[in-house]
């Protein structure tokens, strides 16, 4: 599998725990931090992704591969191309199947894609974090969130007097 | 996992403001109260999102949050993307709405979309914006020119009035306007020699003078029916083809106002109906088009004779594939059959031209016409005629949609 295909260069990313993964270096660049240390020539060999476990990263190198630009049938550089409204559409469909996950997973994938800067991924993972956890009282987010309210009772008018409009 | 339930809360700070983002304004100033750490986390979200929709009931509350959000000082704003539907909310003239929008560019933002507000001097300034997107705004005086954003790159317009004389950069690569009317004194120009790509879409009042863009690799032109460009005295508002200005006698200062800047482009669609003079007039500066490959027409390019058709053909020099569209109207060629283009002088064009497509609802005696005047220039056989049962005076779209336009950055 190492040459996959002729002139497409090939990155291993490496997980904590041991784990190989060879990807399209237009793939790993998806990430805005790999992406860095391709460009600073930091990425050599193997570049090692820290507190990313394997089964987390295999998700975020799934998603790097469908959200990579695809080059265009002329072969014109893909920034310059075109993504037709089908596509786009056919892509947040496949972003809502990708995030039916348990909430343990989406959290590590939101760290995943903040580590990583991969802007698309953290903002999926966010959007469908407020989408659970919206409409519901301060105390149930609290409860939710498992935040203790460490606010002396006087604090806390303070802090609701500040911004009136918002808790009317 | 164990534990799991407070991941979010475990979230290191960046990610707690970018999460906070996708929050309505006022649920992220609720959260002020959940706990000591997040007290203060809604002034540094990255990502605002004000809409009527999140149910301003005062307008003082929406001034209050977004002074607590944007305070002055020499530390910009953290907000990373910005989008900003007025409608309803403040007053078109409202003072504060340019202070807010002029801090937010003052920091980090990178993408801004604003609508229903009026912006004008001085010009806007922003180290980071990539990508600006204006909504039934009205634009005035130097607000666009953007040599003081460097980094900007999308530059979408819709529904605005442009009341200037000038839209300038060196840096936008992408530039869409649609539904907008120009309207001002002069003749406003476009000045992005950067641009890669334009979509002009039906866009009124002054024809914009399109300055040199020798990067374009696709553009799509059409103006409005009501362009000022247009000549309306013919029956039906159609265009006369006698009038002085039909007949040649132009106003502009002798050159090119659209077909001149789009000379570099490797993807052209042009669409007018067919009372509009502009492309018909440019033509007559007789503009090179040097790496055009693919090109799209209607029925402005046969409305009077073929000279318009011929005279693009004759100096498109790479054309590999043209396409006609044309809607059933009135015959002109049939009215004007006395003028046509003398056929024994033909002049060379494209050898490299191997496709070309007429749509049309049926074969006419216009398209009988055309097809004759095609077949001496390339083999029969490379012409496609397309039956089409619904044609209007649209762009073709088949090849291309900007990326800016088709993903990313928005809120939906």
């Amino acid at each position: 599998m190492a040459t996959r295909e002729a002139g497409k260069k090939m990155i291993m990313l490496k997980s904590p725990d041991g784990m190989e993964f060879e990807v399209e270096e237009a793939v790993a660049m998806e990430s805005q931090t790999i992406r860095k240390m391709i460009e600073d020539d930091c990425a050599d060999t193997a570049i090692l992704i820290p507190n990313i476990n394997s089964k987390i990263l295999s998700r975020v190198i799934e998603y790097c591969n469908k959200h990579v630009p695809t080059t265009g049938a002329t072969g014109a550089a893909a920034s310059d191309t075109v993504a037709p409204a089908a596509l786009a559409e056919d892509l947040k469909i496949w972003d809502a199947e990708f995030i039916k996950v348990n909430r343990a997973t989406r959290f590590d994938l939101i760290q995943a894609a903040s580590y990583l800067n991969i802007k698309g991924l953290l903002d999926l993972t966010s959007q469908t974090t407020i989408d659970t956890i919206s409409d519901n009282s301060l105390e149930e987010i609290r409860s939710f969130l498992s935040t203790k309210n460490d606010y002396l009772p006087e604090e806390e008018q303070t802090i609701r007097r500040e911004n009136q409009w918002a808790f009317q | 996992m164990p534990g799991s339930e407070d991941r979010l809360s475990a979230l290191p700070d960046g990610v707690l403001q970018h999460v906070l983002g996708f929050v309505p304004p006022n649920d992220a100033v609720r959260t002020s109260v959940l706990a000591g750490r997040w007290r203060h986390a809604w002034r540094s979200i990255r990502r605002l999102r004000i809409s009527p929709k999140d149910g301003w009931d005062r307008p003082q509350h929406l001034k209050d949050f977004l002074h607590a959000l944007l305070p002055p000082g020499d530390h910009g704003p953290i907000l990373e993307e910005a989008k900003l539907d007025f409608d309803g909310l403040v007053e078109e003239d409202d003072a504060h709405v340019q202070v807010w929008i002029r801090r937010i560019l003052s920091g980090q933002a990178q993408v801004l979309n604003v609508s229903f507000i009026r912006l004008g001097n001085p010009p806007l300034v922003s180290r980071h914006l990539r990508k600006l997107e204006l909504t039934d705004t009205a634009l005035e005086a130097n607000i666009l020119d953007l040599a003081s954003c460097p980094a900007l790159e999308d530059l979408i317009m819709a529904s605005c009035i442009l009341s200037l004389c000038k839209i300038s950069s060196q840096s936008v690569k992408r530039l869409s306007i649609s539904g907008c009317d120009f309207l001002c004194d002069c003749r406003p120009r476009i000045a992005i020699p950067s641009l890669v790509w334009l979509l002009l879409d039906s866009f009124g009042g002054n024809v914009p003078l399109l300055g040199s863009m020798p990067s374009l690799k696709t553009a799509l032109v059409r103006p409005a029916a009501y362009s000022s460009d247009c000549c309306k005295g013919g029956e039906l508002g159609q265009c006369c083809g006698s009038c002085a200005e039909c007949t040649g006698d132009d106003d502009h200062s002798g050159r090119c106002v659209l077909l001149g800047g789009l000379s570099a482009a490797v993807n052209l669609e042009l669409v007018a109906h067919a009372g509009m003079l502009i492309f018909g007039r440019d033509l007559r500066w007789c503009p090179t088009f040097s790496n055009l490959k693919t090109l799209f027409l209607n029925d402005w390019c046969v409305a009077i004779d073929f000279r318009a058709l011929l005279c693009i053909l004759e100096h498109s020099l790479v054309l590999e594939k043209l396409t006609l569209q044309l809607c059933k109207r009135q015959e002109f060629i049939t009215v004007l059959a006395g003028n046509c283009y003398p056929l024994e002088k033909l002049p060379a064009i494209s050898e490299h031209l191997n496709a070309v497509e007429i749509r049309c609802r049926d074969i006419d005696g216009r398209v009988c016409r055309i097809l004759k005047f095609l077949s001496r220039f390339v083999s029969v056989t490379q012409i496609n005629i397309k039956l089409t049962a619904q044609l209007s005076t649209c762009f073709s779209f088949e090849t291309w949609l900007s990326p800016s336009l088709a993903n990313g950055d928005d809120y939906s």
